[in-house]
């Protein structure tokens, strides 16, 4: 139940964080770290790829929470893709596609940074 | 281990060359008088170098005798043996050497001269039999007076030995007849010393009351021995001719030893009477002292931590008359994967800065202890191979010694105390504080369990206290409805949860239902919980749609929460007269509508309260209005319910609950709940639920 791994990727300017396993209060301090980490060097564009994503509760959802309006200020976001469709029902349950875009694909999340960018 | 060894072997090779140098040296200055007895000529620079030989040899024998003597003797008794031993031969010696009278010597001009070998063979070994047994006597006895030794012990016995050489070395050019008033003044120089070094008895004190006996018995024994010994070397006895004759500053020597010894044993024996008397309640003060009241100190310390280990640096410095005294307890660090650290929990007359050049890592000292888990004991701080390195950066002390707190042998921590005297720590006291810190131990592994299971019930007691609390910001009574029947029921998976549900009586006709989830679990959910309830009290009745409440509750919440955390809310409001219920929700599980066998999801569009702002929230915030017909269930729920998992780790799900529902719409609310409950823990095969899991029905009456 506790397995959770993370793993970053860069494709610049972009940091792709890709999700495996279960995203709950007990591994959400793990990608807490690893966001915070990120931040510290400043990067702010973030892709989270769903992909392998199983489970996410409402800890896991916090941990975006916690960093977006940061990350916003300073010109960054949190985008998110490759959801199944278990964990886009916890996301739009809470109203998340509201407040974050979701894409299919990583790559069009990739570029929706890197045109932003380039306009 | 094999230091040790090698090191023995290397002190008995060096003593046994001492032993061999002393006897050519013996050999060479026989040869010298047998040739100078015939002679009868000045050898001048040869007699001196013959003088020279002689006190070379007793050195050599000086150097051999300490090889084979006790270290570090303690027990009083064996060195009485010792001396014994040794007395009683010399005096055979001297009785097999008066058995067969020797007169082959005469006196002429202030000068000894033996007329035929075979006197000149017993002179020399009677002279060095006596020169060799004082050195004995002398050796011995100071190993007494240096038990416990004080600051001023080493100084007056170094005294006593410089007067004693003085003394002796004074006659090295007088002639065996003559007399010399400097060397006699000398002689009572050192004699006065010698009284002032027999007052040294401290072995006394320590002994049993049987030892004590003892102690009285040799010392009357030795006494008249060593008054046997002296008359032996009376000014016209066989002994003192040889000695005149062989050596004056040897004369002078074994005789200053001898009145030395008669005044020691004689003290001795009185010093010892007089302890006797109190002997044995000495005996019962010292097992008290070390085990009945320290231990009860101890133990009606352990309800405070920092107090015991004060209390136990403290009284090490008692028992042991330590200097200074300090503590090391063991933390294991859960994080670092068994990793062990220090820490310095008491101290007393020494600074902290100071212990770490001590203990520090780059020192043998505590690695030993964790290595051996047995005491150390540093006699020479400045020359100790462990300790020799930072003897310099600290100052004041003279031994050391290190006592490891085990529990189940497992080592606790390290108890260390110092003496600013060297050899400060003998065996009695190695025993004391050894004892002593076994109690320590268990004292202090009590203390942190106590203080570890006190944490715990506390901790206990508060979620208890919490748990009761939540129960009744939860559990009230149903409202009766006409129409229309009502069950809820919550379960945390904690002591205390973030799920929370309430019912309102906002007017005549309308009745408020609201079920949440608070993001997180356990404790921090539990905080914005009964926050929650308090904007729902506080805030429904004044609201007229669900809408218009779901806004002013995200108000207050958004921006005064913690970024990461947020509440899903729905929220309905029933009108019992036309049987219509306003819903909105704020991202939580939509309504479960059944209705003529069919299921309808009421999923209003809602952004879970505190993650955005008025603008947007407001913005996508809808009300749907439902007509509940008769017979007609809603359910509101937590995702508890449709989270809940089976051991393959597959969720409940909607689908199921649906079903469930659709299989027992016959039923009342709260035989529904219960079908629903007992659905989930057959799928789970659990007995309780590990999340926060609530179920709010409400159904409306056929008739």
């Amino acid at each position: 139940m506790t397995d959770f791994v993370i793993k970053v990727r860069n494709v610049e300017p972009v940091h792709v964080f890709e999700l495996k396993g279960y995203l709950d209060a007990h591994t959400a301090p793990k990608l807490e770290e690893t966001f915070q980490d990120l931040i510290d060097k400043g990067n702010h564009l973030i892709v989270v790829n769903c992909s392998n994503l199983s489970y996410i509760s409402s800890a896991g959802l916090g941990v975006f929470m916690a960093f977006v309006e940061d990350l916003r200020e300073k010109q960054g976001d949190i985008k998110f893709s490759n959801m199944t469709d278990k964990v886009f029902n916890v996301f739009d349950l809470l109203g998340f596609p509201l407040l974050y875009e979701i894409f299919k694909d990583e790559k069009e999340a990739v570029e929706k940074f890197t045109n932003a960018k380039n306009n | 281990m094999k230091l040790s060894i090698t090191q023995n072997i290397m002190t008995k090779i060096s003593g046994a060359v001492s032993l061999a140098v002393a006897g050519v040296l013996f050999l060479i200055v026989f040869f010298i008088d047998a040739v100078q007895k015939n002679l009868e000529i000045d050898f001048g620079l040869i007699v001196q170098l013959r003088n020279l030989f002689v006190v070379l040899t007793f050195v050599g024998i000086y150097l051999f005798i300490r090889t084979i003597m006790p270290k570090r003797s303690v027990q009083a008794l064996r060195l009485f043996g010792i001396i014994f031993i040794t007395i009683l031969s010399f005096l055979a010696v001297f009785l097999i050497l008066r058995l067969i009278s020797i007169d082959g010597y005469e006196a002429v001009e202030m000068q000894i001269t033996p007329t035929d070998y075979l006197t000149l063979l017993f002179f020399s070994l009677a002279s060095v039999i006596s020169g060799t047994a004082a050195i004995i006597f002398l050796y011995t006895i100071s190993q007494l007076i240096f038990f416990k030794r004080r600051k001023g012990t080493q100084r007056n016995f170094i005294i006593f030995l410089v007067l004693l050489g003085a003394a002796s070395l004074s006659t090295w050019n007088l002639q065996s007849l003559e007399k010399s008033t400097l060397s006699y003044i000398l002689f009572m120089g050192a004699v006065i010393a010698g009284i002032a070094n027999s007052f040294k008895f401290s072995w006394i004190v320590y002994l049993s009351k049987r030892e004590k006996m003892f102690s009285i018995g040799y010392s009357l024994l030795l006494f008249i021995l060593f008054i046997i010994f002296n008359v032996t070397l009376s000014e016209n006895g066989f002994i003192n001719k040889s000695l005149l004759y062989y050596s004056y500053p040897l004369q002078f020597f074994v005789r200053i030893v001898a009145i030395f010894s008669v005044i020691y044993f004689g003290m001795s024996f009185v010093v010892s009477l007089f302890h006797l008397p109190t002997a044995e309640a000495f005996d019962r003060k010292r097992i008290e002292l070390s085990s009945v009241q320290n231990l009860s100190k101890l133990i009606t310390r352990v309800f405070d931590f920092k107090d015991l280990v004060q209390t136990v640096t403290n009284l090490t410095i008692e028992v042991s008359e330590a200097r200074s005294a300090w503590l090391e307890i063991i933390r294991h660090d859960d994080a670092g994967g068994g990793t062990i650290r220090f820490e310095l929990v008491a101290h007393k007359n020494i600074m902290p800065a100071e212990i770490d050049l001590i203990t520090g890592d780059d020192t043998g000292l505590r690695r030993y202890s964790i290595e051996t888990k047995k005491v150390v004991v540093v006699d020479e701080f400045i020359r100790d191979r462990r300790t020799r390195n930072i003897a310099q950066s600290v100052r004041n002390i003279g031994s050391l010694i290190c006592v490891p707190l085990l529990s189940q042998n497992e080592l606790i921590g390290i108890l260390y105390a110092a003496k600013t005297i060297e050899y400060g720590f003998d065996e009695e006291d190695t025993a004391l504080i050894s004892t002593f810190a076994d109690n320590a131990s268990i004292a202090i592994e009590n203390s942190r369990l106590i203080e570890q299971s006190i944490k715990r019930e506390r901790l206990q007691q508060e979620l208890m206290v919490a748990q009761k609390v939540q129960k009744k910001l939860l559990s009230q009574t149903i409202p009766k409805l006409a129409g229309f029947e009502l069950d809820a029921f919550s379960s945390p998976a904690f002591e205390v949860g973030g799920d929370y549900y309430d019912i309102a009586i906002l007017g005549e006709k309308r009745i408020g239902i609201v079920v949440g989830d608070v993001s997180g679990k356990g404790v921090s959910a539990a905080f914005y919980m009964a926050e929650l309830k308090g904007i729902f009290q506080a805030l429904s009745k004044s609201c007229t749609s669900t809408t218009e409440f779901l806004i002013k509750a995200n108000n207050a919440l958004f921006g005064s929460i913690e970024k990461s955390a947020f509440i899903s809310l729905i929220y309905a409001i029933l009108n019992i007269e036309n049987a219509t219920l306003g819903l909105s929700r704020a991202g939580h599980c939509p309504m479960i509508h059944f209705q003529n066998g069919k299921v309808n999801l009421h999923k209003p569009t809602g952004i879970g309260l505190g993650l955005t702002g008025a603008s947007l929230f407001n913005e996508v915030i809808e009300e749907e209005s439902i007509s509940v017909g008769p017979g007609d269930i809603c359910v509101f729920y937590t995702d508890g319910v449709t989270e809940a998992r089976n051991p393959e780790g597959e969720e409940f799900g909607t689908e199921r609950l649906i079903g469930t529902i659709v299989n027992n719409s016959h039923l009342n609310p709260q035989e529904l709940r219960k079908a629903i409950l007992d659905d989930i823990t057959s799928y789970t095969g659990l007995d309780s639920f590990d999340d926060d899991l609530t179920i709010l029905i409400l159904k409306r009456n056929i008739a």
